[in-house]
């Protein structure tokens, strides 16, 4: 039985979304913006009512033809960007806040409002106010909260997304053990690949409203099969159809050699290969390497102490290469430079697609 | 936010300005001065205590507060539902009931005369049942809740809409009830804008005068309140009038106050 279980319609959002999240799973929801991901999470929350289809939590329906069970029903902890502390109460009497709610006594919800304190290390911050707080103690205390009423699932939207970059990865281990460490059901919105890498165990990849591909975080990161995967794990992807049991064609005529990571039949497929493996050559390189691309260039970007090269072949298609920063001056290369990019063919993954 | 440690006067702004805004702050300060210079201040407990004058305190106290706590179980409400209201129904409302806040007060008591006089459209079957609104205290009341309450749900909406429904989202998702919502989260998170509301309606309510004369008429200690016992001694006994006077505007001196501290309250605590 599936905790969770999402074929749903929301027709002015345009989303016709299917997901079903096994018991104790942490699945990430990654995808462009717009892509449907917070939809996803307020048809899970009752936030949002669906058109058609069905929500189920735990093998019962929540929302569906003639059914919906209102938001404080359903025992579904919501964390977002705000911490949305409430500013009358003291910290401890937000995190006692849902116990209070669901008729628990003052003295027993406040001493489970300590403990749930004192587990994210703000339990000395009991008796302050919420604007008394940093932003990072805010969230914590907002995580105290949710699970303090012991919530049957999480919903992050982005929960880390307003930190200060300083403060967020000692939240993100936070949640790490509070949820996936102790075998939490959650749902995670994300746009950063660290946090799908660490927080999550699946990853449900959306695009315009659908749940294109869903699985094991490890087997999506290393075989992206749409470039918003590759952009999350920071891998060149270019899609063409096999012409061999190593070799594409892409739209452009190129031919990219390569490693199969599955038998590639007949049909489309696709080469990935890391922007590290890339090497920029100002002339057509002589002896005719078996990977060597034509591109425009379209953007240099320092990234550390490297340089981002992006170029773009005839049909639009992007390509990475990492270089150095003296490498790059060196070689005059400025946006609207025609180069070759080469790269080995061991270097290069092909997966059917 | 912290106040500025010098305080800044003009900042950026062309020297000239200076004469305009000096000019409105005259007049805006001057006829307050001219009845300060002019009130008999040795003889201000004896004229407040006169028959006449005590009666108007009296209804005006009474009166003023009963249309407040009126005002308060059925403006806010009406508040609470329009900020959290879209679509056309919510906005044609929303339009109506803010038309009493800038009608001529004359216009809005021949409105309720015409309603729930004796020969009203309600007042007629009224009268019938034995009950007369018109001319009578309840007529006082009924006339400032009509002027007055449209300022407490104006500032009660605008201060929840824009704080958004976050804090009540987020209360519902840890398992509170709408009721428990808005007992707990909603009211309390909206505590200052509803107390400088409430001022605001006390305020006009005390003040009122047109649709109070054109609907409950002017009988001393039923429909005799501050405005109307000031506008009849003006030239009778012009001290009295002075006298009562003095009361309006401390009254309106303290409302000012009170709504800009819980104005900058609200400030204080959602800027850390």
């Amino acid at each position: 039985m599936s905790a969770v279980s999402v074929h749903a319609r929301v027709e002015a959002r345009g989303l016709d979304a299917a997901l079903d999240v096994a018991p104790g799973t942490v699945v990430a929801l990654v995808g462009p913006n717009g892509a449907g991901k917070s939809s996803v999470l307020q048809l899970v929350g009752g936030q949002l009512q669906p058109d058609g289809g069905t929500v189920s939590v735990d093998g019962a329906v929540v929302s569906g033809p003639r059914v919906h069970v209102p938001v404080h029903r359903r025992n579904i902890a919501v964390l977002e960007q705000r911490p949305l502390l409430f500013e009358h109460l003291t910290i401890a009497e937000n995190a006692a806040f849902g116990l209070r709610a669901r008729g628990v006594r003052a003295a027993e919800a406040l001493a489970r409002a300590q403990r749930e304190l004192d587990a994210v290390g703000c339990g000395e911050l009991a008796g302050a106010r919420a604007w008394e707080v940093s932003g990072g103690q805010a969230q914590r205390i907002a995580i105290a909260r949710a699970l303090a009423t012991d919530p049957r699932l999480v919903l992050l939207d982005e929960p880390l997304a307003a930190l200060d970059v300083s403060v967020a990865p000692a939240i993100r281990s936070l949640l790490r053990r509070r949820i996936r460490g102790e075998g939490r059901t959650a749902l995670l919105v994300t746009h950063d690949a660290v946090d799908a890498l660490t927080l999550a165990d699946e990853l449900a990849v959306m695009e315009a409203g659908r749940v294109l591909a869903a699985g094991p975080v490890a087997d999506l990161l290393a075989r992206p099969r749409t470039p918003f995967v590759a952009d999350l794990v920071g891998v060149n992807l270019l899609a063409g159809t096999a012409t061999g049991p190593d070799a594409i064609r892409l739209a452009t005529g190129d031919r990219v050699v390569g490693v199969p990571a599955d038998a590639l039949g007949g049909g489309a497929a696709i080469a990935s290969f890391a922007p590290a493996s890339v090497a920029v050559h100002t002339a057509e390189p002589s002896g005719s390497p078996r990977n060597h691309l034509r591109v425009t260039v379209t953007g240099i970007e320092p990234r550390g102490s490297l340089v981002r090269l992006t170029g773009e072949l005839s049909d639009g298609s992007r390509v990475s290469a990492d270089l150095t920063l003296a490498a790059s001056v060196d070689e005059g290369l400025v946006p609207g430079r025609e180069v070759w990019l080469v790269v080995k063919a061991a270097q290069v993954a092909l997966y059917p697609r | 936010m912290t106040l500025t440690t010098s305080a800044r006067l003009g900042d950026g702004l062309p020297r000239w300005l200076f004469v305009p805004a000096a000019l409105a702050t005259l007049f805006l300060t001057v006829p307050l001065l001219g009845i300060a210079a002019r009130v008999p201040w040795a003889e201000v407990p004896a004229l407040l205590s006169t028959p006449s004058s005590v009666d108007a305190l009296a209804l005006s106290l009474l009166t003023c507060v009963v249309a407040t706590l009126i005002a308060l179980a059925i403006g806010l409400p009406l508040a609470l539902v329009l900020a959290r209201s879209d679509g056309r129904l919510a906005g044609v409302v929303r339009t109506l009931v803010t038309i009493p806040m800038v009608l001529p007060p004359v216009v809005s008591g021949l409105a309720l005369l015409i309603t729930f006089g004796r020969r009203g459209v309600l007042g007629a079957p009224l009268s019938v049942l034995g009950i007369e609104v018109g001319f009578s205290t309840v007529a006082v009341v009924m006339a400032q809740v009509f002027v007055a309450m449209p300022f407490l749900v104006t500032a009660v909406e605008g201060a929840l809409r824009s704080s958004g429904s976050g804090f009540e989202g987020a209360a519902a998702s840890l398992g509170a009830s709408p009721s428990y919502t808005l007992r707990r989260v909603t009211l309390p998170l909206l505590a200052p804008s509803i107390a400088s509301g409430s001022a605001l309606t006390f305020a006009r309510a005390l003040g009122e005068f047109g649709a109070t004369i054109t609907f409950a008429g002017s009988l001393q200690g039923v429909t005799r309140t501050l405005p109307l016992e000031i506008y009849l001694l003006r030239e009778l006994d012009t001290d009295a009038a002075l006298a009562l006077a003095l009361v309006l505007i401390v009254v309106a001196a303290l409302t000012v106050a009170v709504t800009g501290w819980f104005s900058r309250r609200t400030v204080r605590r959602r800027v850390p």
